[in-house]
């Protein structure tokens, strides 16, 4: 009996040992995964699974001085097909299955993308797994080729810049290339400001490569873009554009731009060029055209500059209202050039509101000939002249005004009525807005500032010249406003209801190959109104306009501009006469 | 004779197993089991439910493109000039202004005459992102009704009284 009892014990035992040896095996190597060798099971297992991705930052907006969308960003999206998946479609129409075949797709496809059928079928037929049917498609056409649900059409989402004005401050504005990188203007000088930080996700993929959803995580937040707000009125820009290429297609110039200046802000609001850039598609127009002529190119001014002129004589006392000089249509110099007036006439005793109204060049140099060409050197320097402006516009020009040491006995005299020396619209407008401002010439203000999360990230830091006592500022734009009063010319300036003061210029452009003036012209008409006390500065210059003699050509857009500018802004009409100041001496 | 008879009756009833232990871990795993099939299923209409949802923000935002597009459109400088002109509006270069303080009236009034050579009618800038302009067909019925003309507007509003001249439109 005893051994008979101890038999099934000893199987118990067996059993119960081989157990937990079973038991203690699977626990080590349970511990051995769950825990010595966790992390790096982990890593291999989350590594198949995870997937990187780019979170894309979006561009931040460019907008005008009333908020207006110029630039934002969209999507745009490639239709591409997966020609080795290519197969008949089923349909569920009315409840009825049907089978649509490869041709019948293609023909709604080409449908939608309004593109040839035949190009459709060649683009899905084959046997590689990538053929691109269109490119950057819009958001409706993207919504019914979707809506076609057809298994091997696959789309891709892409950024893209959208100007909604199209060329209204094209110029300006600049351009992005098809990958968004900034090229031009406004969008590439501030692409700081404008670019986001793209961010990045992880998430995790099934075994059938589909995304786990809430698997999703961040591991750095895209930082969106900042809007860039400018000092541009669109709607103005617009109708300033429209009139400046009105000019040049009647005219047939080779191009034309006009400025607007806020006077006692110094803000442009409005820089205008016709022909102009569509920042959509550059490429329309040629290369030339798709930058701003208003900062980049420089010019000589001409009979504008004797308004400066005027200021610098007063200011430095060498000329009143009353100063009496007499002009003869030409001026025999001691080294035997002459400098001529634009037209033949007697002798004229003039006072310097004449010299400006007739625009006599002999009456300017005997005027203000003997100030000493430092001084004057000076003057031109803080009006702005020879150097980039505030702005730093890409590619800016600083014009060229030489070291007055420099200067020849020729260019003394002839930078005193804007030869010899080349500005920039933009430096010829501003030194205008000095003289509408109290003598206080302000840095140009184009951006207002760039915001990014609501918190401003870069605003512009304004500065101020006073280069003119504000009498003399005074009184020359008292004369310059017997210019459009009396002029022959300048009297078409006039816009009815306002004391406007201005200056017209007829500057000879230099032939290209080095031969001295040609028969080619800048015209130009620069002023401000109301005269008595000057809110907004405009400026115009036609270049190489078909047959000019003078600035003719230039005063309609001027006046057109101008009178849109005080109706725009509610400028209520003058109610006092012009100053009681001669243009003629007895 | 078996072997076995050679167990007392207790030493069996020792020997056989216990109901509880079989039905114990039958039960909890049943349960267990059930738990993960109700919280699974639960999951998957939860992710069924956030792709259905971010399908339908896919779908909302698209719309909201293909919308703003056509307001960026609509609204541009040109489709609105355009449409101006169209509706037979004429831009008028001699603003007048009245002070209502004063009974003043500023500037000369003249009627807008669509000829005008200083304004440019038609549109001369190119937008390539204009996808809809305004269907004007609705809208028009007589383009030129509502311009004054020089006959009918001029020689009516008296300038020199100090009262705010009646508008002759009806």
């Amino acid at each position: 009996m005893g051994a008979h009892d101890a038999q099934p014990k000893n199987r118990l035992r067996i059993i119960a040992l081989l157990v937990s040896a079973i038991v203690g095996i699977v626990g080590f190597r349970l511990v051995e995964f769950q825990v010595v060798l966790a992390d790096d099971i982990n890593e291999i297992s989350y590594a198949k699974r995870e997937v990187q991705r780019t979170i894309e930052s979006e561009r931040g907006s460019i907008v005008d001085a009333n908020g207006e969308i110029l630039a934002r960003t969209i999507y745009r999206y490639d239709v591409n097909v997966a020609p080795d998946m290519v197969g008949p479609v089923f349909r569920d129409i009315e409840g009825v299955r049907i089978e649509l075949s490869v041709g019948d797709i293609a023909q709604e496809l080409a449908l939608i993308l309004d593109m040839d059928v035949n190009e459709v079928v060649r683009a899905v037929s084959g046997d590689g797994n990538y053929a691109n049917l269109k490119k950057r498609v819009n958001a409706a056409v993207y919504q019914q080729i979707e809506a076609l649900n057809i298994p091997w059409v696959f789309m891709d989402e892409i950024s893209y810049r959208l100007y909604p004005s199209g060329a209204v401050a094209g110029n300006i504005i600049g351009f992005v290339d098809v990958d968004g990188v900034p090229l031009a203007g406004l969008e590439r000088q501030y692409n700081t400001c404008l670019a986001g930080v793209d961010g990045q996700e992880t998430f995790e993929r099934s075994a059938q490569g589909m995304k786990i959803p809430s698997s999703a995580q961040t591991i750095k937040p895209p930082v969106e873009g900042g809007d860039l707000q400018l000092t541009i009125d669109a709607d103005l820009q617009y109708f300033a554009q429209q009139v400046l290429a009105d000019a040049v297609e009647s005219q047939n110039a080779e191009y034309a731009v006009g400025i607007v200046i806020e006077a006692e802000t110094g803000r442009l609001l409005v820089a205008a060029e016709a022909p102009t850039v569509d920042p959509n598609d550059p490429s329309l127009v040629p290369a030339e055209h798709r930058q701003s002529k208003i900062f980049q190119n420089s010019y000589e001014p001409g009979s504008t500059m004797k308004s400066i002129t005027t200021a610098i004589a007063i200011d430095t006392q060498n000329a009143n209202a009353y100063t009496q000089i007499v002009a003869e249509d030409t001026m025999r110099l001691p080294w035997g050039d002459t400098i001529d007036d634009s037209f033949n006439h007697d002798p004229r005793n003039l006072t310097p509101a004449g010299i400006l109204t007739i625009s006599s060049n002999v009456g300017i140099t005997k005027l203000a000939g003997d100030i000493s060409r430092n001084v004057r050197y000076d003057y031109l320097q803080e009006f702005g002249f020879g150097s980039p402006t505030a702005v730093n516009f890409e590619g800016e020009s600083p014009g060229l005004l030489r070291e007055a040491s420099k200067w020849d006995g020729m260019t003394n005299l002839t930078t005193l009525f804007g030869q010899g020396l080349a500005v920039t619209p933009i430096q010829m407008a501003y030194s205008y807005q000095a003289l509408a401002n109290d003598g206080v010439r302000l840095d140009p203000v184009l951006v207002e500032s760039c915001v990014r999360d609501g918190v401003p990230y870069m605003q512009p830091d304004q500065g101020a010249t006073q280069v003119v006592d504000p009498g003399t500022a005074r009184l020359t734009v008292d004369m310059m406003e017997k210019v459009v009063e009396r002029g022959g010319v300048g009297s078409t300036a006039q816009v009815p209801g306002y004391r406007v003061a201005g200056k017209t210029g007829t500057a000879q452009i230099q032939a290209d190959d080095g031969s001295g003036y040609g028969n080619e012209f800048a015209i130009s008409f620069f002023g401000m109104a109301p005269a008595e006390d000057p809110k907004y500065v405009v400026a115009v210059m036609i270049y190489k306009p078909e047959g000019a003699i003078n600035s003719a050509g230039a005063t309609p857009p001027f006046k057109s501009i101008m009178a849109q500018v005080l109706r725009h802004y509610r400028v209520p009409p003058s109610t006092t006469p012009s100053a009681n100041i001669p243009t003629e001496w007895e | 004779m078996s072997r076995f008879s050679f167990l007392r009756r207790a030493d069996a009833r020792a020997l056989r197993p216990k109901a509880a232990i079989i039905l114990v871990p039958t039960l909890g795993i049943s349960a267990v089991l059930i738990m993960q099939l109700l919280l699974s299923n639960a999951l998957a209409g939860g992710a069924h439910q956030l792709r259905d949802l971010k399908n339908e923000a896919e779908q909302l935002n698209t719309d909201v493109q293909i919308l703003s597009e056509e307001v960026d459109s609509l609204s541009s400088q040109q489709n609105l000039a355009e449409a101006a002109r169209q509706l037979g509006m004429v831009s008028n270069a001699n603003p007048v202004f009245l002070n209502l303080e004063t009974d003043r009236v500023y500037g000369e009034p003249q009627p807008a005459v669509s000829e005008e050579k200083l304004r440019v009618s038609g549109n001369l800038i190119s937008n390539t992102a204009m996808s809809v302009t305004t269907n004007m067909s609705s809208l028009v019925q007589n383009p030129t009704a509502g311009v004054a003309t020089i006959e009918t507007f001029g020689g009516e509003v008296i300038l020199s009284s100090a009262m705010i001249p009646a508008s002759p439109t009806r």
